[in-house]
């Protein structure tokens, strides 16, 4: 994992410093199906997804020189990127639609990766590995459907609690706690693997 | 508020759905120090990570990459300008003995007040879009003029790609507002979410008021409007309007969303076309 990560900040400062098209390219080839894949479950449209895809690849070209190694994988500042551009559209289009949206969304996803910016860079480069990936959506698999079915429809669909359980039907005390007992498990499952 | 209920604020918070006042409080409150929610909001996050990490890969379409590398080329944004405007010079020339036969296909950006792209690059007036590109009218109003045919103006934050199919000029709208002013024997459509309007030369506005919505207005002429299981001719001689609301895979023919565009719209369009 130190290796891959040491090649992709390696391409990273090649696309900063010298502008190499071929080293963006090799970063596209290995992310886009991640960002693709995360673009198009929370836009739920593929047209969306694919400007999300090309947004963030852009961002990347254009803001290269901002990456920094020791606060977060090149992986990792990817998706949060890719998070937080979708969850913007998500606003974007629920008030074009006429809904109220007031979320406070953070565009580059800087606000999570300083909250994460003391915790062991191993620890967050090894998140990034394909292992880890697959030990996450066995974690996420093994929460109770209720808690999951909440994580998603925040995660993914951007729902803030109060909509959730406007949706559903359930009190908004059970969908506060559902959250936090699934965000809770899930970070427990991770942060025991990662000790 | 209590530290219990700020406590309760952080999981939405880490999950970036919270509103922007409780997320102003919570931001205060963290940054007075509180190590408990500052370990609450650490391992949120951890988990919020894990979950962006979770979702399934997904092939993209070829098309994505190629447009982002023709976007990030040197060659294919600085390059080309030249010889675009050496081409548009040969045109004009060209033009002068040969009328407007030569500018079949030409998509000229006429003016705007604010800004557009064309695969996200920011092109000026006087300029020529290929097309197939994606335009965006990002700030302001944009007028085009296809093939000394169509006059059309997209409002702020219209999006379409304008190509040509089956002997006819298409525009699709993804979002916003387009007016059209089309020159008689012109075969033309612009195709939304939910409806294709086709006219063969007249003035008309259509409009994505949401993917499950589009509103039409006939400002002068005969538009056939297609929309999903419903065909109709609209007639006007001033200014006729209905919208068509997806239900399932049938429309649903009501009154119409917001209309941006006047008597005075069409008519400087008009003088764009050539007599």
């Amino acid at each position: 994992m130190g290796a891959a990560n040491t090649d992709d900040s390696d391409l990273i400062r090649r696309v900063a410093q010298d502008r190499d098209e071929s080293a963006f390219s090799r970063i596209y080839e290995q992310y886009a199906p991640r960002v693709f894949g995360l673009a198009c479950r929370m836009m739920n449209r593929r047209e969306e997804a694919e400007e999300v895809l090309q947004d963030v690849f852009f961002s990347l070209w254009e803001k290269a020189a901002t990456y920094d190694a020791r606060r977060a994988p090149v992986g990792l500042w990817i998706m949060v990127m890719t998070r937080s551009r979708c969850l913007d559209r998500l606003r974007k289009r629920s008030l074009r639609e006429g809904k109220e949206n007031s979320l406070d969304v953070d565009e580059t996803g800087r606000g999570l990766l300083d909250t994460l910016a003391d915790s062991l860079p191993t620890a967050l480069e090894d998140l990034a590995s394909e292992e880890r990936r697959r030990e996450v959506q066995a974690a996420l698999a093994a929460l109770p459907d209720a808690q999951r079915a909440v994580l998603e429809a925040s995660f993914l669909k951007g729902e803030s609690q109060q909509e959730i359980a406007d949706r559903t039907g359930e009190p908004l005390g059970t969908v506060k706690t559902r959250m936090r007992l699934g965000l809770a498990k899930l970070a427990e499952a991770l942060m025991d693997r990662k000790q | 508020m209590n530290h219990d209920e700020l406590k309760d604020l952080i999981p939405p918070f880490a999950l970036g759905t919270l509103a922007a006042e409780e997320s102003a409080v919570v931001k205060s409150h963290l940054a007075e120090g509180c190590p408990e929610c500052g370990r609450a909001l650490r391992e949120a996050h951890w988990a919020v990570l894990a979950l962006a990490q979770s979702a399934g890969d997904e092939t993209p379409p070829p098309r994505v990459k190629r447009a982002l590398m023709a976007k990030i080329s040197p060659a294919a944004r600085w390059s080309w300008r030249p010889v675009l405007a050496l081409a548009a010079g040969l045109l004009v020339l060209v033009g002068l003995f040969r009328g407007f036969s030569t500018s079949v296909n030409r998509l000229e950006v006429l003016g705007t007040t604010g800004e557009i792209t064309a695969q996200g690059q920011t092109v000026a007036p006087g300029a020529t879009i290929k097309l197939g590109e994606a335009i965006e009218a990002t700030r302001g109003k944009t007028d085009f003029r296809l093939a000394a045919r169509v006059v059309f103006r997209l409002n702020e934050g219209a999006r379409v790609v304008v190509l040509r199919r089956d002997g006819r000029f298409l525009v699709r709208l993804s979002r916003g507002a387009i007016l059209s002013v089309v020159k008689h024997g012109t075969p033309y459509a612009v195709e939304s979410p939910v409806a294709v309007a086709a006219v063969r030369g007249t003035a008309f506005y259509m409009s994505v008021d949401s993917p499950q919505k589009t509103s039409v207005c006939v400002c002068e002429g005969r538009v056939q409007v297609h929309a999903l299981d419903k065909t109709e001719e609209v007639v006007a001689t001033h200014h006729t309007a209905a919208s068509w609301r997806r239900d399932g895979d049938a429309a649903v023919k009501g009154p119409p969303g917001a209309l941006d565009h006047s008597d005075r719209d069409v008519e400087t369009l008009r003088g764009f076309l050539p007599q």
